[in-house]
């Protein structure tokens, strides 16, 4: 009987408890396309019914393995199933997995033989997939808020634009579907004419360089990019809804493409999209924001007809918002300043309401872009694209001069018409094995005609830029080289009003020209470590504004004098930049240097300007030789088969150097942390998530004197509860997410937020998202 | 290549057309006040008027062109203010604009001596103060700066009325009393 017993132990098929099952399959996920990390994957061992699922990182890690042949199942709901054959030794077993996209899921970038975008040398972000789903219906700037270095300057919760290691308006582009959006970007409460809902992937390209973007870039690029069209017959397409409870916010947006004979070499797809937003007055922990509800209707289509040769791609788009500015921040004179600082609570009282008065921004944006890119022959490409951009921006003022105000909402005090055509055409080049690279031309034609109000002249300014970029990479070896310059030249045509009152205006040319260039090299000491060193060096004429303001500017109180004296900012941005990314470990590190000359600015006068209205603050744009340094990182930890803890955040010090004394309106320090759980379940339900997350964001105490009503805000510490599943339902993918932001409903102020004088920001706010792909 | 060519060819062509800006539009210039008169009458028939005027207003060069109030001591004077907009040609004057709407506006009237007294004489039609009217009483000799404050949709029912509604003026003038 003892034998009977120790043979059958002996004959027991190994198992978790047996000897050699101590081992571990791990490795990282990604997409075969882009390279970057496919978080919420599933890799499911058949043999032993055994499971884990990649985190933001793309990593995974199963534990307790015994030695053996095992097959891999790996799944992700936007990418094709995957079967992989892994043998498990005593070492344990590392896998790194390359998924493909599909494009029912509305997938990311199809690969393409000249990729520039695989990996840069210039420190960036992107948000996708699951990350981008969590922030659908939120604006661009709150949106991009979440990649680490990248923060908002705000006029309220509704306008929010994007920050870049403290730079900002003119000193970051945005790139919508590959046209540089052109609006009146210079306005700090002007937020970028952009439906977030219309991009698959969100970019951020931090500092100077990008010479095939833009010279004036020197605060960086943010590029929103849609998915491409589907690829193969039948109806796909995407349903998103959700309701945000501060301010009873609905939002929605649909997308339904089809392809037309869909062949290699014939093809004809198409999509349009529309989405809309409504919500009313936002609700602070104490009351409510008068005035604070927006409305926005938005409708995009893309038609694509691809042959082997040639691809032609036809999009237009149009964005229209209409944006409630908080009553409580419309302010009087320095006097009435004092008045409304002193109350703890805004003057103006309001409760719940839908309906949308003055103070308000009426924004509508139109693009039509026709891009064609022609394969010449194995080694080259012509990719050109042609765009028109209509910006229409009123703003209706609860102020007014004299006289009483008109109660419709039909004629704007101040009507801005901007015009912009855009020819880009480039050539991608591959010279020989190594090296590859783009070079181009890039001319843009603007008019800009303010219909009403006066606080900048018309102008028409001609714009053209050429540029060459190049790429080194020799197969085996652990460096790339990157390497790009760009000349523009520039000609402004302006009519200058006249300060007095009586004579005609004169119509005065500028013309600014310059060079701006790069050198990145990035360095692979292994599959999980990389460093990467980027130069640029880039420049920027002064704005219309900062040279011809001049009157009081309401929004600020404040009484502006631009300088037509004003030389180009040069910018030379030096970043070095980690990625280290193991089973265990996720690291991205960006530690950059960035000196500005001739930095413009705002600068106090001693003197006020004494107005029948009384007396206003004066300020004169100048400029000045700046510095700004800082680190941007994120640190991301596996732990165990279900925990992954995240750190991220930036520190930014920005130095006025002429003066030494600090920058104005830049950033404080700040740290977010992430506690998240995932659980599997079986193959039906997926992506099951719940994440703590904890903000603190410290009182800016570097800043010059002197130089604001207020000092800034304390700092704070923010609490979020963010919490998803997604399920197959009938073969199509059905995902929800809960997000409570601001859980303990924290009355606080931010520095950027310019409202930040008059009352605290929002509270608490409950936001359910449902996303229905098929 | 030739697309380009074509291309640019078109814009340039396009451009030589299109190159200059648009004319500003004056005709959009909304109303504006750039003077303020006060008058000043005293018992014996004798007229004292002092004006502030910034007659190219907010986003002009020129600055304000205040005149000194000179005042007799011991005298009663009763007074009225009017407001113009000197931009146009003619001038308009546009205090009927606060005279039709009298319970949306408030003057305010802060003298910073106690040798002068300045009250409101008008009324509107809930029997609230307006301000276009006033009785100004001077006492010893002194020299002091009256601060004239014009409020629109103030709360005439608030303890401190000043500090309500939208400014719409708040000049100054120098005071003399001899």
């Amino acid at each position: 009987m003892w034998l009977v017993l120790y043979i059958a132990f002996i004959a027991m098929p190994q198992n978790i408890y047996g000897q050699g099952c101590h081992h571990q399959i791990q490795g990282t996920v990604k997409a075969s396309d882009t390279n970057l990390p496919i978080s919420f994957a599933q890799i499911y061992i058949v043999e032993v019914q055994k499971g884990a699922i990649s985190d933001d990182n793309g990593f995974f890690i199963i534990p307790n393995i015994c030695n053996g042949n095992y097959t891999l199942e790996i799944s992700h709901v936007e990418c094709k199933h995957e079967i992989r054959k892994i043998t498990v030794t005593d070492e344990g077993a590392v896998i790194n997995l390359l998924l493909h996209h599909e494009d029912k899921m509305l997938g990311t970038v199809t690969v393409s033989a000249h990729s520039l975008e695989a990996q840069r040398s210039q420190a960036n972000s992107s948000l996708l997939g699951v990350a981008l789903d969590k922030l659908r219906g939120e604006n661009l700037g709150e949106a991009l808020k979440q990649l680490p270095g990248v923060t908002s300057l705000n006029t309220g919760a509704t306008v929010s634009k994007p920050i870049i290691q403290g730079m900002h308006s003119n000193r970051v582009l945005i790139f919508n579907n590959g046209v540089r959006l052109e609006g009146q970007q210079w306005g700090t409460d002007h937020a970028p004419e952009i439906d977030p809902f219309t991009a698959d992937k969100l970019t951020v390209i931090k500092g100077a360089g990008s010479v095939q973007y833009g010279a004036d870039a020197i605060g960086g690029i943010v590029l929103v990019e849609p998915a491409p069209l589907t690829q193969h017959k039948g109806w796909h397409g995407r349903v998103n809804t959700g309701y945000f409870q501060n301010g009873n916010t609905m939002v929605g947006s649909f997308a339904l493409e089809n392809c037309h004979f869909c062949t290699e070499t014939h093809r004809l797809s198409w999509r349009i999209q529309a989405s809309m937003k409504k919500g009313g007055n936002l609700k602070t922990p104490n009351y409510y924001l008068a005035n604070t509800g927006i409305e926005e209707q938005n409708v995009s289509t893309q038609i694509q007809y691809k042959t082997l040769k040639v691809d032609n791609i036809l999009y237009y788009s149009r964005v229209h918002s209409n944006i409630g500015i908080f009553k409580g921040a419309h302010i009087g004179n320095l006097d009435d300043l004092k008045i409304a600082f002193a109350s703890k609570e805004p003057l103006v009282k309001a409760d719940f309401s839908y309906t949308l008065d003055r103070p308000l921004q009426r924004v509508t944006h139109d693009l039509i872009k026709f891009k064609q890119s022609i394969v010449i022959n194995t080694d080259s490409k012509l990719i050109t694209q042609l765009s028109y951009q209509y910006n229409r921006r009123g703003e209706f003022d609860a102020h007014r001069l004299f006289g009483t105000l008109p109660k419709s909402l039909s004629t704007p005090n101040l009507d801005f018409k901007l015009q912009t055509v855009n020819l880009n055409s480039g050539l991608e080049h591959q010279i020989n094995q190594d090296v590859h690279g783009k070079g181009g031309l890039d001319i843009t034609y603007q008019r800009n005609t303010t219909t009403r109000g006066g606080l900048i002249p018309n102008y028409v300014n001609i714009n053209t830029g050429i540029y060459l970029t190049e790429r080194w990479h020799h197969f085996d070896s652990p460096w790339e080289i990157e390497s790009g310059l760009r000349y523009d030249y520039k000609w402004m045509n302006v009519a200058v009003r006249s300060q007095n009152a009586e004579e005609e205006g004169t119509l005065r040319q500028f013309v600014f020209q310059s060079y701006a260039g790069q050198i990145g090299a990035i360095f692979n000491f292994s599959d999980s470590l990389k460093c990467t060193y980027h130069f640029g060096t880039s420049w920027r004429n002064p704005n219309i504004n900062e040279m011809f303001s001049f009157g009081v500017h309401h929004g600020t109180a404040t009484f502006e004098r631009g300088n037509i004296n004003l030389q180009s900012e040069r910018a030379l941005n030096n970043t070095f930049s980690i990625k280290w990314n193991t089973s265990r470990w996720n690291i991205q590190l960006d530690m950059y240097a960035n000196r500005v000359l001739h930095f413009i600015y705002l600068k106090p006068d001693t003197a006020a300007v004494q107005t029948i209205r009384g007396a206003f603050p004066a300020f004169n744009y100048t400029q000045t030789n700046a510095l700004l340094m800082g680190i941007d990182w994120l640190l991301a930890r596996n732990i165990g088969k279900h925990w992954i803890l995240q750190n991220k955040g930036a520190i930014l010090r920005a130095k006025n150097t002429s003066n030494n004394t600090w920058l104005t309106q830049m950033p404080a320090d700040r740290t977010q942390t992430d506690l998240t759980y995932q659980w599997t379940f079986d193959k039906k339900i997926k992506n099951t998530y719940l994440s703590l997350t904890h903000l603190w964001v410290a009182k800016q105490t570097r800043v010059p004197g002197n130089q604001d009503y207020l000092p800034p805000p304390s700092a704070y510490h923010l609490f979020g509860i963010d919490a998803g599943v997604a399920f197959q339902w009938h073969k199509k993918d059905l995902t929800f997410n809960l997000s409570v932001k601001n859980v303990a409903n924290t009355a606080y102020r931010d520095y950027l937020n310019r409202f930040r004088y008059f009352a605290d920001e929002i509270g608490r706010d409950v936001q359910c998202r449902l996303k229905y792909s098929f | 290549m030739k697309k380009i060519f074509l291309a640019s060819a078109v814009i340039y062509s396009l451009s030589f057309i299109a190159c200059n800006p648009d004319e500003h539009n004056h005709d959009d210039e909304q109303e504006v006040i750039t003077k303020v008169t006060l008058t000043f009458n005293d018992d014996k028939s004798n007229k004292l008027v002092a004006s502030w005027s910034d007659i190219d207003g907010d986003s002009g060069t020129k600055q304000p062109i205040v005149d000194k109030i000179s005042l007799k001591a011991n005298t009663a004077y009763t007074g009225t203010i009017e407001v113009f907009n000197e931009t146009t040609n003619p001038i308009t004057n546009l205090t009927n604009e606060i005279n039709t709407k009298k319970e949306e506006h408030l003057w305010v009237y802060k003298y910073d001596k106690d040798n002068v007294g300045f009250e409101i004489k008008d009324f509107d039609a809930n029997n609230k103060p307006v301000g276009l009217q006033f009785k100004a009483t001077t006492a010893a000799n002194g020299v002091g700066k009256l601060r004239l404050i014009l409020k629109h949709l103030p709360n005439k029912s608030a303890t401190d009325p000043g500090a309500t509604g939208e400014t719409d003026i708040d000049v100054s003038f120098d005071v003399v009393v001899e």
